[in-house]
């Protein structure tokens, strides 16, 4: 019996799954090494906060497992954004607690009113979201541990930590674009120049050529479009010297 | 990028145009240009591949180009056509200058005069550019 249009879609892209997942199990894909990352700063930092008299110490590990991300400019810029956000928000927080002391009905209004502008500012300014939404966590942590100062230094002291670790990680064993750029190039042209051979190949012999086939060339190459801006804008958030010399022209 | 994103809008405007060239004119002429122009293109991927400048020498554009349009008053090559493929043949002029590959063409300027390509990288050099890209957009929910 014929596989049902369903399940031949069903079983292609299971098939596209496992090479996408046999391809990242690389020490040459980025994802693999963010992976590896991951599986060694996790337990690390884990073990960390176990070991330090600090309360809330799994912050440490939170943090870090938050600020480190496959690529360089995500790591540095959003680990930068997440502990400035989260000592403002610290700061914020201490500043509300020792002047209006909450409690009650009080902090309920105060989490809702911080939940509100942290997600309202999260799409504009990822430091902004992170300093409301510190201050949300602390109060709402007042349910179970009244000592707001003393949850918000434990949350401004773990997201340090957890961060500087998560950052001095990358820096040990960085992921840089240049390759990965260089390669989504080699892609573009390809893709390009398939589609040019076609419609030139058309005009020339004054054959229309089947629309399904312009238009499945013409999908690859806005997808290796697609694929080399972001490749190379992500490669533009690195120091310039680890940028391949493609890259840097291809600004 | 600027090069390659004005031959890629090229070649789309070139499909979109192509029911006015397919019905039934074969452009023979176009030939010459049309293999110039992949093997060109080949040399480009070679180039970007390997991080340094190719070896083998990109055959000229221009003059394929300019033969072509020297035909088109007495055959079926529309301006249309022409001003598409020279688009094309400048933005691969101007992606192979800027990898440096021997046998360089100049390159035009927006109103058709010869400039030197790499003014677009010292003008509108990656290093100036500001870092405006928005990465991994958190998901909020997953702050806690």
């Amino acid at each position: 019996m014929r596989p049902s249009l369903g399940s031949r879609n069903a079983w292609g892209q299971l098939v596209a799954d496992l090479a996408q997942i046999r391809a990242n199990a690389s020490l040459q894909s980025p994802a693999g090494r963010h992976a590896v990352r991951l599986a060694l700063i996790v337990p690390a930092t884990e073990l960390l906060a176990e070991h330090v008299p600090l309360q809330r110490g799994y912050w440490i590990v939170v943090a870090a497992a938050a600020v480190l991300r496959p690529d360089f400019g995500a790591t540095f810029t959003r680990g930068a954004e997440r502990m400035a956000g989260t000592c403002v928000g610290v700061l914020l927080a201490g500043l509300v607690a020792v002047a209006l002391h909450p409690t009650g009905w009080a902090t309920v209004a105060l989490v809702g009113i911080l939940a509100w502008a942290a997600y309202s500012v999260f799409p504009a300014s990822f430091a902004a979201g992170i300093v409301f939404l510190t201050g949300m966590i602390v109060f709402l942590l007042d349910a179970v541990s009244p000592d707001s100062l003393a949850t918000a230094a434990d949350r401004g002291l773990d997201t340090i930590v957890g961060g500087t670790i998560a950052l001095i990680a990358y820096a040990l064993w960085p992921t840089w674009s240049s390759m990965p750029a260089r390669q989504a190039l080699v892609d573009l042209v390809d893709a390009q120049r398939a589609y040019l051979r076609v419609v030139i190949g058309s005009v020339r012999d004054g054959v229309a050529v089947p629309e399904d086939q312009l238009g499945r060339l013409a999908r690859r190459a806005r997808l290796a479009w697609t694929n080399a801006e972001a490749t190379i804008e992500r490669s533009l958030t690195e120091p310039s010297t680890r940028r391949s010399t493609s890259s840097r022209r291809a600004g | 990028m600027t090069g390659l994103r004005r031959l890629v809008q090229a070649t789309h405007v070139l499909r979109l145009e192509l029911p006015r060239h397919t019905d039934d004119r074969p452009v023979a002429a176009l030939r010459p240009l049309a293999t110039a122009l992949d093997q060109t293109l080949a040399i480009i991927a070679e180039a970007l591949a390997t991080g340094t400048p190719s070896e083998a020498v990109p055959p000229p554009l221009r003059a394929p180009y300019s033969e072509l349009s020297s035909d088109a008053g007495g055959s079926a090559v529309d301006h249309v056509l022409l001003t598409d493929l020279d688009e094309i043949v400048d933005a691969a002029n101007t992606v192979a200058d800027l990898l440096e590959l021997p046998g360089g063409e100049p390159v035009r300027g927006a109103h058709g005069e010869v400039c030197d390509s790499s003014a677009v990288l010292e003008g509108g050099s990656p290093d100036a550019l500001p870092l405006s890209i928005v990465h991994n957009r958190d998901d909020a929910t997953r702050e806690l």
